[in-house]
């Protein structure tokens, strides 16, 4: 072993006070729900019966609190395999993350926190972007009443070992149709997701992604990744133009909201003409609902360019195009979002002109 | 080698760089005495290139190219032309067939979507690929069923569309690909504002995830 002293000890540490609020969990979840004891994995017995918001408080402490090194695969139904290799690391409040894709053409990605560099080598660009909604999910800490739990429910269906560790299988259950579900394997000791299905309707699993490979508290250098991901020279580094709006500024709105679907944010984006085309705008109406998140994408109709509305699927990713007419002129709407077609279907029903 | 039935199939196959010996020499023969097919021959190269790299290459006149590359060739030292022989085959590398499942838009054909489709009255247009022979495209009508809206809370509307297409590619499978830069700038916009990431390993999965946006 090559890990110095004080990594292993502050490891250990960083183990105890996990194992800790894990405990602390399990003992403020039994008393209200005796009955959902009966959900625990006979096999081993030790697997919390934690509700949905418990299981996501533990999954996303453990990513916020370990240091890793491993090898990630993605695989989509039907596709080949995207592999990565990460490194993440925690020092404090700080976070740095390294994603070297193995697959593909060469791509290295960091994340310092909410600010995210993509490194694209053949074309020697850089893009760099602020990601606000990367950190939406720790609100929840706070609030264990979450209405995540209205919509999905959880359960532990069993333990399994990925990438040489114990891990609890954990379904997470949509209680409607309008959105997919999910299996997670838990590490069983730090909670780390380390391997994630996606689950549609029909019980299928439409896309899996999973550490085959991984080296929890493994020794990274906080300040070596810092340091690679600030090195832009040579580099054109492109920053994405983006407005903050409102729907209401835009002149939109949602007959009826989709149950579940909370607006998240709304911008305003600067879309590059491709083939020399003109430039315009296109608002982007932000939603989720705790786990999935869909965007709705608004921008004049223009017959050239929209030619078709389509229904695609890209692994758990549903996009859906339609030409919305109104008296001041014909809109077009891209519905993107890791949720059923129906969900996009019933967001562009829902849509509305707002004058 | 699969038997390619259709001269298409096999302009397609020759483009896609499958066919070996005879099966080549045959199809060689049918391009070369066929102003139509070596105009499909050319289309489905375009086509295979734009789907390989997703960006429109400048495709202008090709019998320039052709004069050019002629004179280029005259201007080559005479060199003995080898024919490539059996033993050197299996080291050439194969081309990716331009159709390959690869990460790109799929355009939702399998049943079970077909089915979610049909009940919400979707209209939807295939018809994108290099074959559209081996397409079948038909024609349904279904009742609109008023589950899916009735889940979502949202009030029943009458659906405009009533005539939804199913397009079925090869065996069933969903098969046929988009590339479209404007949607893969939508899906990154997406995966920016949080797509896909408010599971803890999200912001993995979409840096690993060798889709479109790039």
């Amino acid at each position: 072993m090559t890990v110095s002293m004080p990594i292993s000890a502050r490891g250990a540490v960083i183990l105890v006070a996990a194992l800790c609020m894990a405990q602390a969990v399990v003992a403020q979840n039994r008393a209200p729900s005796p009955s959902a004891k009966g959900l625990i994995s006979a096999s081993g017995g030790e697997a919390p019966a934690l509700s949905v918001v418990e299981w996501l408080q533990r999954m996303h402490a453990a990513s916020r609190q370990r240091s890793y090194v491993g090898t990630f695969v993605v695989s989509v139904a039907g596709g080949n395999l995207s592999s990565a290799r990460i490194w993440h690391v925690c020092e404090g409040d700080l976070q740095l993350e390294r994603v070297e894709v193995l697959s593909g053409p060469p791509r290295s990605t960091f994340r310092r926190n909410d600010h995210v560099m993509t490194f694209l080598p053949e074309t020697k660009v850089v893009k760099s972007e602020k990601r606000e909604n990367l950190e939406t999910f720790p609100n929840l800490l706070g609030a264990p009443d979450s209405a995540i739990g209205n919509y999905y429910g959880a359960r532990v269906v069993g333990k399994d070992r990925v990438a040489g560790f114990d891990a609890d299988v954990v379904q997470l259950e949509p209680r409607d149709g309008l959105r997919f579900g999910y299996r997670v394997w838990s590490e069983r000791r730090s909670g780390l997701v380390v391997k994630l299905q996606t689950i549609d309707g029909d019980n299928r699993v439409i896309e899996q992604s999973a550490f085959s490979e991984l080296q929890l508290d493994a020794p990274v250098k906080a300040q070596a990744l810092a340091q690679m991901m600030s090195s832009t020279a040579g580099y054109k580094v492109e920053k994405s133009e983006l407005q903050r709006t409102t729907p209401a500024k835009e002149g939109w709105s949602l007959r009826t909201p989709i149950a579940g679907f909370n607006p998240v944010s709304c911008y305003k984006r600067a879309m590059g003409g491709a083939a020399g085309g003109s430039q315009g705008h296109t608002m982007q109406w932000i939603f989720s609902d705790g786990l999935a998140t869909v965007s709705l994408f608004v921008e004049p109709y223009d017959a050239q360019r929209q030619p078709r509305e389509v229904l695609l699927a890209l692994g758990a990713t549903y996009t859906l195009t339609r030409r919305l007419t109104d008296k001041d002129g014909d809109w077009w709407l891209t519905a993107v979002g890791e949720v059923p077609p129906q969900t996009l279907d019933a967001f562009a029903q829902s849509l509305v002109r707002a004058r | 080698m699969k038997h390619t039935t259709t001269v298409h199939e096999q302009v397609s196959a020759l483009a896609d760089g499958h066919l070996r010996e005879e099966e080549f020499a045959r199809v060689i023969d049918k391009v070369c005495s066929s102003d139509e097919l070596r105009a499909t021959w050319h289309a489905y190269h375009v086509v295979g290139d734009v789907l390989r790299s997703g960006v429109h290459t400048a495709c202008s006149d090709s019998s320039q190219f052709l004069s050019r590359l002629q004179q280029r060739l005259a201007a080559e030292p005479s060199a003995p032309v080898l024919a490539p022989n059996a033993v050197a085959m299996p080291v050439l590398r194969r081309a990716e067939a331009a159709n390959e499942p690869v990460f790109r838009w799929k355009l939702v054909a399998g049943a079970a979507s077909l089915a979610a489709a049909a009940a919400i009255g979707w209209n939807w247009v295939g018809g994108i690929g290099p074959r559209p022979a081996a397409q079948l495209v038909q024609q349904q009508q279904q009742p609109v069923s008023g589950s899916v809206l009735a889940a979502s809370g949202s009030t029943p509307q009458t659906a405009s569309v009533m005539t939804p297409m199913r397009v079925v590619v090869g065996n069933g499978n969903p098969q046929v690909m988009l590339r479209d830069p404007r949607l893969d700038q939508l899906l990154e916009a997406h995966q920016q504002a949080g797509g896909a990431s408010q599971m803890p390993s999200g912001f993995l999965r979409n840096a690993t995830f060798d889709g479109p946006a790039r």
